[in-house]
């Protein structure tokens, strides 16, 4: 359990979020791999938090959960509106903005 | 020897943040997704536990499994997948070398940051001084994080209002 | 006293701005008289000065600055700085006396004249802008104010010329007058600069002394001179650059009485006035400005001789009387100038108004050929004009222009050259008497040619009529010559401007005598003449010649105007069409469509291509770092 190891761990989880964002169509998958990269990013506060051996990492954690909670909570709905109004749940359906 | 059991733990509980992570690349089912997605994250509070932010530990499980992981289930509970939507199959290839150069960008990053790979001393982090962090030095952060959520919270009242059951007036014998 | 100065120009700036800030929500009539009280404020302060001044004793100090008020500064850079200061020596003090007291007077005769017109209230606020643009220009401390007031000045006299601007003529007069004397303008900007750049000062007293103690280059010295020549032939409509003036007469008849007679045109005037330690450094350029007004004042007596428009008369007359001014500041008769200035400025202002009332009364006709006889129907104003014509004749003896412009006259004997001078000015003095009498006799005498709608003045217009007429006889005997009488302005003001150089004894005699017998002769050529031409319709009217004025207009539009127009037509075609818009713009805009077609391209609306943008940016960036720690060596 030494520093490299742990943050190449936050590394990994943040870049099978990016490839769950980049590979998956479905708006519900896509989601759930920003939440992954944003624990990627939470677990690198963390290390560095008892790296330092200082609080404030773990505010940024903190503040991390509670904007994550913000954007999904959002973004949950308006797929919703996807769903119900436009009937897709394709992301590359979702080109109203396309001319 | 007790750290050697520690170690076992992190290790452990870090393939299982790493293996429930990969699965949600490959599972078809959006239900079956929540629940890699859930178990990760009870993993990764372990491994936060085991860094010394029980406090953070706790706070995972409640706001994120509790609240957040919580509102996905339900949300597909009450969102049936739409049949009609055909997947096909998507072209892999740009993002696949996106990736890749942001990987062995990142790799040699690390390499080059050289860092420390001593064992590192655990010492517990008091939930205390998180609290004087939070209310002392960030007290200005907090205010605008607490708007931020009361932003959200009419967002979505607005964006949840055309879902909502169309207010029945109370008409008498009338069937509307 | 002191502190109040600023509201001497700033009384007139206030009116214009509450004119035109409410001046919709009151009544025209009251704006009117709004207008006319800040112009009497203005003047009563004047009026309170001169008597502060006369009740002191008479101060013979050189140059002496008698009253002065800094307000603010307006910019500083370093240890330079202009600032908003108001001055008062005896020069500006004649010139805001003419200017608030005649200025007040015609505000007052337009309460009336301009009633019910469309645009009163705009009228009041150009007049009112354009006393407050006087007042600063005389008062200037430094050549900052001195221009703004210059260039307010020239913009009121647009707005003003160009007063009925539904009439597409009268709108291009606007235009002319605008154009021409911006030239006099941009030499006055230039040399603005030249003196800053040699003097490193801009504050009037200080160049004066400077220029008095000799050290200047003297090409820079005669560059200045040349420059503030050409601005003042430009404001005051002299010889090649008069010829905005006859057209500015489109305006309503107060304007040209208050602008282009009394106040405005004399600018140039005041500026050489101002100037003089510099012109009395170089007797060369004082030369070019005595032959340039005393042709001038031939060369525009002889057009007015053949005028058929009455208010052109009167522009052509105006623009030679300022030919005496500019010969008198030539030969280094400054108080001359400023003695003739004043009495100018009442019997033109007279005219002008009492032109006004005429054409009213024609039914809006200009044409003197078709009036006649409104002397039975309007004595008043008979008797009114007969006064300004003779002493715009120089009546000998009675009239104030005999004793401001004969010494003159005279005065230009003195100059090199002298007596080619002295020959343009007398007979420019006799067509002077011919042409202002036959003006008053095709006018008044006789029978009607068209039809007379007689325009009942009010006292509010009789008033300052009668004021400037008799002005127009009286202020004359302030200066008389010989000393037979009371001599106050020229060795009042010998302390800032030196006495001037008249000849002596017997060409003095003879010089005199020439001009009384000049507008002596100018009148009696006018009654035997102008009969006859009414009888035969046939006499100075037809005289092609000079009723265009010496084709100066015509081949000035033929020589200048028109080449220049090519010149403009060249650059449009070649260098706007062909390198503008064909080479540079079309690149340009070819440029950009593909840059713009390309970003659009990536601005698709598709979030996948977002998301990939974001990721380049990511790889971009750590690339970035990556070289930052990885430096590559050559």
């Amino acid at each position: 359990m030494n520093l490299s190891i742990c943050v190449s761990l936050s590394l990994f989880l943040f870049f099978i979020g990016l490839t769950v964002v980049l590979v998956r169509k479905e708006f519900l998958f896509i989601l759930m791999g920003m939440e992954i990269m944003f624990n990627g990013a939470a677990l690198t506060a963390v290390i560095g938090a008892q790296h330092w051996q200082d609080p404030f990492g773990q505010v940024l954690t903190l503040f991390i959960m509670i904007i994550a909670g913000v954007e999904l909570t959002v973004s949950l709905l308006i797929v919703m509106h996807c769903y119900r109004t436009l009937k897709i749940s394709n992301i590359d359906e979702l080109k109203q903005l396309h001319d | 020897m007790e750290i050697i059991i520690w170690n076992i733990i992190f290790y452990l509980s870090s393939g299982i943040v790493l293996g429930a992570s990969i699965a949600l690349i490959f599972v078809k089912q959006a239900m079956h997704g929540a629940v890699y997605l859930i178990i990760s994250l009870l993993a990764l509070a372990i491994d936060f536990y085991l860094l010394g932010s029980p406090l953070l530990a706790v706070l995972q499980v409640i706001l994120y499994i509790g609240a957040i992981m919580i509102l996905y289930v339900f949300f597909i509970m009450i969102n049936p997948q739409n049949p009609n939507s055909q997947i096909q199959r998507p072209d892999l290839t740009l993002p696949l070398i996106l990736l890749l150069a942001l990987v062995i960008e990142t790799t040699y990053l690390l390499l080059a940051s050289q860092l420390n790979t001593q064992a590192i001393p655990i010492t517990v982090l008091d939930p205390k001084a998180l609290g004087i962090a939070l209310f002392g030095h960030y007290k200005i952060a907090v205010e605008v994080v607490s708007s931020l959520l009361l932003v959200a919270l009419i967002a979505v009242m607005y964006l949840a209002k055309p879902f909502m059951p169309p207010k029945s007036k109370p008409t008498l014998g009338k069937n509307k | 006293m002191n502190s109040l100065i600023w509201l001497i120009p700033g009384a007139p700036l206030i009116g214009a701005g509450f004119i035109i800030l409410f001046g919709s929500l009151i009544s025209a009539q009251i704006c009117a008289r709004m207008a006319a009280l800040m112009v009497l404020i203005s003047a009563t302060l004047v009026l309170s000065l001169w008597v502060e001044l006369l009740g002191q004793a008479n101060t013979t100090v050189p140059n002496a600055i008698l009253y002065h008020q800094a307000l603010f500064s307006w910019m500083s850079i370093g240890d330079w700085k202009v600032d908003l200061s108001l001055t008062v020596d005896k020069i500006s003090l004649i010139m805001m006396t003419v200017a608030s007291s005649v200025g007040f007077l015609i505000h007052l005769f337009s309460i009336n004249f301009m009633k019910d017109e469309q645009g009163e209230r705009r009228y009041f606020f150009y007049l009112n802008l354009f006393i407050f643009g006087m007042l600063s220009f005389v008062m200037a401390h430094d050549l900052i104010l001195l221009y703004l007031g210059w260039e307010v000045m020239g913009l009121c006299s647009y707005a003003l010329v160009a007063f009925y601007y539904q009439k597409s003529h009268y709108a291009y007069c606007g235009r002319k007058a605008f154009v021409v004397t911006r030239i006099g303008d941009t030499a006055l900007a230039i040399a603005i600069m030249v003196i800053f750049a040699n003097f490193h000062s801009i504050e009037l007293p200080q160049i004066a002394t400077l220029i008095d103690a000799q050290q200047i280059n003297p090409i820079s010295l005669t560059l200045i001179g040349g420059l503030l020549i050409i601005a003042a032939i430009a404001k005051s409509a002299q010889f090649p650059l008069h010829v905005w003036l006859p057209d500015a007469m489109t305006g309503p008849s107060t304007v040209s009485a208050l602008i282009h007679a009394a106040t405005m045109v004399t600018a140039g005037v005041y500026l050489l006035i101002r100037f003089h330690p510099l012109f009395d450094q170089l007797p060369d350029l004082q030369l070019i400005i005595a032959f340039i007004g005393c042709l001038t004042a031939f060369f525009a007596a002889s057009a007015a001789l053949s005028q058929n428009d009455l208010k052109k008369i009167l522009a052509y007359s105006t623009i030679s009387q300022i030919g005496y001014m500019f010969a008198a500041v030539g030969v280094g008769a400054y108080g001359f100038a400023l003695f003739h200035l004043i009495v100018h400025a009442c019997f033109k202002a007279l005219l002008f108004m009492s032109s006004g009332v005429i054409i009213k009364a024609y039914n809006e006709e200009h044409d003197i050929r078709k009036m006649g006889g409104l002397g039975q129907k309007m004595p008043f104003l008979r008797y009114i004009y007969l006064i300004g014509s003779l002493t715009l004749a120089a009546l000998p003896f009675v009239t104030a222009s005999y004793y401001s412009k004969d010494p003159i006259i005279a005065a230009t004997y003195t100059q090199d050259f002298g007596f080619y001078l002295t020959a343009l000015a007398l007979l420019g003095a006799l067509m002077t008497g011919l042409y202002s009498m036959r003006m008053y006799l095709m006018i008044f005498s006789g029978t009607p040619r068209s039809e007379i709608h007689p325009y009942a003045m009010s006292i509010g217009m009789k008033l300052p009529l009668t004021i400037l007429a008799f002005l127009s006889i009286t202020i004359g005997f302030i200066q008389t010559p010989w000393s037979w009488g009371p001599e106050l302005l020229i060795p009042w003001l010998a302390s800032d401007l030196g006495l001037p150089h008249l000849p002596h004894g017997a060409i003095d005699v003879t010089i005199n005598l020439l001009g009384i017998a000049a507008s002596l002769i100018g009148i009696g050529l006018a009654c035997y003449l102008t009969p006859k031409e009414l009888k035969h319709q046939q006499g100075l009217g037809n005289v092609a010649f000079l009723n265009q004025a010496w084709y100066i207009d015509a081949l000035s539009m033929k020589w200048i105007v028109t080449p220049y127009y090519y010149l403009c037509s060249l650059c449009r075609v070649f260098i706007e069409k062909v390198v503008f818009f064909h080479v540079i713009e079309s690149s340009i805009t070819g440029m950009l469509i593909t840059g713009h077609r390309s970003l659009s391209r990536s601005q698709a609306g598709l979030i996948t291509r977002y998301l990939y943008f974001i990721c380049f940016g990511a790889i971009g960036l750590l690339a970035y770092i990556l070289m930052t720690i990885y430096p590559i060596h050559a």
